[in-house]
């Protein structure tokens, strides 16, 4: 049983993005260079939300939130209120096993695991210099809905 | 012109505003001074604006993506277009026996005689002289060092040469005004300008039967012409290859020149009555009058003194900057009626630029409120 390489992680996890995003009718770009901290654009035409994506194969969960530790540098690019667009972390628990990762038959198509997001847009500094241990609350899945509702957020930042 | 031959990387966002607007954009949104959204028709384009932003290279390379598919481009075609519309470029074409080489001597000094025109032009807009000498000031050099060569062309020999202009903005909000002035040029176009029309006299003084009066000649130093332009021309013309020099310019699409030349030729025949011209100009030095436009920023005048001294606000070089100036009687009432009133005036006179001094206008004449112009408000004119 193999749990994949982190290329074959992040690539697997775009998966979740783009479904979400298309359900909600955005459209989407992969950033092939993430000097920005930025793996994908989400676009609804007039505005943009920024996702940096990681991928786990081995989560861990304390009291319904999930821990991630995020460099310092992508944290600062992310949360810096001087972007344009509206800066997100997606995190992806795919499955240990990746053969069981794409399952399809007739009856409709499974991929494992689950994707959540947290704003980063807007966070406070950090005096860490490595990483920063965020919490993802699983209760944050990278619906369209929650799709939609960063779109929102965005939108409301600029004025006509 | 190819795409590969502009440079585009000195694009900035004002730049691209000015050009979307011009195209008939209109701005829908804003976020701080982040980032602006533009629209026409069905078309959506956000602009970044604050380049320190984390984010700022993705979202201008999404904008240019924006644009070019918009106006069915690419993004090279894009930047070529908006470096374009605001720059001047003047083309230096040289013919004779040229076909697509030329002797590398000829071209070097083909290149040098360009370079030294359009530094004798700068060093004219910012203050006219008969002969420059060793001196060049700051401004000068920065505007020879930021114009940009651009590739050479097939045919006879021709040298693109690109001066971007800069959006000008005041530092102090008081001298935004000054800035709103239609009749103010950045200094890159009137150094543009004063080539333009420098070369323009020189082939009216040269290029006749008739040899060109002392005084011709020295009221030609107003406009641009000087002992450096004359031997910079001179020296492509007396070249073994090159026999005429034209000079093409086009002005930038975001500040019309409606009355600069578009082009102009100097034969090499001319090239002695060329050097003649230089040679005049070089042994009787020449200052050139200007005129300024600005408000009256402060008055002093004692009981007993027979002249007032006054300091004008003024752009210089693209920077609003004191100027002093002593005026007489009547003037010195017209100044203080323009303090009293918020009214902008101009004055003919000679700048004087000393290391480390204050600009200081001598000679002066013409000095008058300009009709059209005052630091208030249009609706507080009358």
């Amino acid at each position: 049983m193999a749990d994949g390489s982190a290329k074959q992680k992040e690539r697997f996890s775009r998966a979740w993005l783009i479904a979400a995003a298309a359900a909600a009718d955005f459209t989407y770009e992969i950033v092939t260079d993430d000097e920005r901290g930025v793996d994908m654009t989400v676009n609804s035409g007039l505005h943009v939300v920024d996702f940096q994506l990681k991928a786990t194969s081995k989560p861990e969960v304390h009291d319904g939130l999930l821990m991630h530790d995020l460099d310092v540098r992508t944290y600062d690019l992310l949360r810096s209120t001087l972007r344009s667009g509206y800066g997100v972390l997606a995190l992806i628990v795919v499955g240990d096993d990746v053969d069981a990762w794409h399952l399809m038959d007739a009856h409709g198509t499974h991929l494992a695991r689950s994707a959540y997001y947290l704003p980063l847009f807007g966070m406070p500094a950090t005096s860490n210099t490595s990483t920063i241990r965020l919490k993802v609350p699983l209760t944050n899945l990278l619906t369209s809905t929650a799709m939609r509702m960063l779109m929102d957020a965005q939108a409301a930042r600029w004025t006509s | 012109m190819t795409t590969q031959t502009l440079n585009t990387q000195s694009v900035v966002p004002e730049d691209v505003t000015k050009w979307i607007r011009g195209l008939g954009w209109t701005r829908d949104g804003v976020l701080g001074n982040i980032a602006q959204s533009w629209r026409r028709e069905d078309s959506r384009v956000v602009v970044p604006t604050l380049t320190s932003s984390p984010d700022f290279t993705l979202r201008w390379s999404e904008m240019l993506t924006s644009i070019s598919r918009a106006l069915g481009t690419d993004a090279a075609g894009v930047l070529l277009a908006i470096a374009k519309a605001g720059s001047d470029i003047a083309e230096f074409r040289a013919s004779g026996q040229i076909d697509d080489t030329l002797p590398l001597g000829d071209a070097s000094t083909l290149v040098d005689s360009v370079r030294r025109a359009i530094q004798a032009s700068a060093n004219s807009a910012l203050q006219p002289r008969s002969y420059f000498g060793h001196s060049v000031p700051d401004a000068t050099r920065l505007h020879a060092n930021g114009v940009r060569m651009a590739q050479t062309r097939h045919g006879s020999y021709i040298v693109p040469v690109i001066s971007r202009l800069p959006v000008l903005k005041p530092d102090d909000v008081e001298d935004a005004l000054l800035f709103e002035d239609v009749e103010y040029q950045p200094f890159a176009r009137r150094a543009m300008l004063r080539l333009a029309e420098g070369l323009s006299t020189l082939h009216e003084l040269t290029h006749s039967a008739a040899e060109p009066s002392r005084s011709s000649i020295t009221e030609a130093v107003g406009v641009g012409v000087s002992s450096e332009l004359c031997e910079a021309v001179a020296n492509t013309l007396d070249t073994t290859s090159i026999a005429d020099l034209g000079v093409a310019f086009s002005w930038a699409d975001r500040l019309p020149a409606r009355q600069g030349p578009t082009a102009v030729t100097l034969s090499g025949e001319a090239s002695e009555a060329i050097r003649q011209v230089g040679e005049v100009l070089k042994g009787a030095p020449v200052v050139g009058r200007q005129t300024i436009v600005g408000y009256v920023k402060r008055l002093d005048r004692g009981e007993e003194d027979e002249v007032g001294r006054v300091t004008l606000r003024a752009l210089d070089n693209d920077k609003a900057r004191n100027i002093s100036l002593e005026l007489n009687d009547a003037d010195y009432h017209v100044a203080g009626e323009a303090n009293t009133d918020r009214r902008i005036v101009s004055a003919t006179g000679v700048l004087h630029r000393e290391p480390g001094r204050a600009l200081r206008f001598s000679e002066v004449s013409d000095f008058r409120l300009v009709e059209q112009l005052s630091l208030d408000p249009p609706n507080r004119l009358t």
